[in-house]
């Protein structure tokens, strides 16, 4: 705009550099809309793999929750890890609403968090059933 | 004559006047510059701004620069389309240099807002680990509600979200994230140490016992002192803590054991009637104690009385100090479980009639937080 306007204020015009730089521009602008698609694309690909990671391990939470130890033993403790893997259950089910709504980066935030958590609560179930002396 | 003369007086008028017009249209072109250094400027000063996030954090400021900016190229538009003798660059110029004032402005206004956004979210963080590790530390182990452990919960993942954002260079999600991990890991707190402040109601009750335990052991009586808090059992032993042990005890420890099925472990002077081991206990080695004594009978007459307890409701009995602990969780019926290694030890340490006393806290809930 500057290089049309600057030639536009002489009286003799040349548009010949404005139209080289608007190609450059334009080339430039189109490379960076590919990137970003590419860029999109990635995360995507990120945030459904941890997604498919968190929810496997929310699986193998749940399934070593009933290897806990039954009755008595452990109950309390069992019953606020279930308590944190139906949290971690629910924000896993927020990431495919904002992939859709566009908000891959805060998808992605979600899902990693829930991924950490859900290894957390892995160690920690781990930790009951080997306390327990109960093979996994 | 004077036809000619006049003829060329008019000539040399006329040149004369078009000369005058040729060196005033010069004179225009070459001062009448378009103010393009200035618009560069504030196109590069623009796109500075936007490099320190101006978008992101003076936003307001930025787009005010960005407006006096395009406001600008559109009044050069229009002076460009007026005949170049009609040319006047002058608000032109003036709108382009507010708006490199204004995208300077919001540079620096980004900057400054980012970097203190940066510290308040770094002392938020690490206001909320402390309040994570306090909150693990000395609420965690409590009998909670599932309200209060859902925010807990709640507040932990924000608090990681937020960490996540924070690495992300992204700090005003950062702090957004931080702000409602925050609200919810204080409301747990909050909820939590009601309780404990609740269960700290007995607290005179534990002092009078746990001095009383330490003067029956300074008469050179061993005595085993247990502390819920703490998850211990202590070996008292000439007015002296001789050794300590990790302890369990019922899921719902927190408060006085009040009848049968409550799974709460019993607090008062007790003592051992009865040592079992080998078939004659299914958890290793156990110490039997005299649950129910005097007081708790009558504590429990008196809530069957008053219909607080149903009639069809034991007292409850057979609270032991055991073997088969070691579990990391509060998980009997109401007995005090050990580690088989650490059962031996009290086991050969106690006898028949041995006093057993069991207190919420040895400590008062001002020590216990400190």
């Amino acid at each position: 705009m500057v290089e049309i306007e600057a030639q536009s204020s002489k009286l003799f015009k040349s548009y010949g550099n404005a139209k080289e730089k608007l190609v450059v521009v334009t080339t430039q602008a189109t490379e960076l809309v590919a990137k970003t698609e590419v860029r999109k694309e990635d995360i995507k690909t990120e945030v459904a793999t941890a997604e498919a990671a968190t929810l496997a391990l929310i699986e193998e939470n749940n399934q070593l929750v009933t290897k806990a130890p039954k009755g008595k033993e452990g109950k309390e403790a069992i019953e606020a890890i279930k308590l944190d893997l139906t949290g971690i259950t629910t924000s896993v089910g927020e990431v495919s609403g904002l992939v859709a709504s566009g908000d891959l980066l805060g998808a992605q935030t979600k899902v990693n968090a829930a991924q950490q958590k859900a290894t957390q609560i892995n160690a920690e179930l781990k930790g009951v059933l080997d306390k327990a002396k109960i093979k996994y | 004559m004077r036809v000619r003369a006049f003829a060329k007086f008019f000539i040399f008028l006329f040149t004369v006047t078009i000369l005058v017009f040729i060196g005033y249209s010069v004179f225009i072109y070459k001062t009448n510059k378009p103010p393009l250094e200035e618009i560069n400027f504030a196109r590069e000063s623009l796109a500075l701004a936007k490099n320190k996030m101006a978008g992101r954090y003076a936003n307001e400021t930025l787009k005010d620069a960005e407006n006096l900016y395009n406001w600008s190229m559109k009044e050069w538009k229009i002076q460009n389309d007026k005949f170049f003798l009609f040319r006047d660059y002058s608000l032109t110029r003036d709108l382009a240099l507010k708006s490199l004032n204004k995208s300077t402005n919001a540079g620096n206004e980004a900057k400054n807002v980012k970097s203190k956004l940066i510290n308040a979210v770094e002392t938020e963080l690490s206001k909320l680990k402390n309040q994570i590790e306090r909150f693990e530390k000395y609420y965690k182990t409590l009998v909670l509600n599932k309200s209060t452990l859902n925010a807990f919960n709640k507040g932990k993942t924000r608090f990681l979200e937020a960490q996540i954002e924070y690495k992300k260079n992204d700090f005003q999600q950062a702090a957004k994230l931080a702000k409602k991990a925050s609200e919810s890991i204080s409301q747990a707190e909050k909820s939590a140490h009601v309780k404990l402040i609740e269960f700290y109601e007995n607290y005179p009750v534990w002092e009078k016992n746990t001095k009383l335990a330490f003067n029956l052991s300074k008469r050179g009586q061993t005595v085993i002192l247990v502390d819920k808090i703490q998850s211990a059992l202590i070996i008292l032993k000439g007015g002296k803590e001789f050794k300590t042990f990790p302890a369990e005890f019922g899921t719902s420890w927190m408060g006085d054991k009040l009848h049968a099925g409550d799974k709460a472990t019993p607090e008062g002077v007790y003592k051992v009637t009865e040592k079992k081991s080998g078939s004659r206990t299914k958890y290793y080695k156990a110490l039997l104690i005299n649950y129910p004594n005097g007081e708790d009978q009558k504590r429990y007459d008196k809530m069957v009385k008053s219909g607080e307890i149903s009639r069809k409701t034991g007292i409850g009995g057979l609270i032991e100090i055991h073997g088969d602990g070691g579990k990391g969780v509060h998980w009997t019926d109401g007995c005090v479980a050990l580690e088989n290694k650490e059962m031996d030890a009290v086991f050969s340490q106690s006898g028949v009639n041995t006093p057993v006393i069991i207190v919420g806290s040895r400590v008062s809930l001002e020590e216990y937080l400190n």
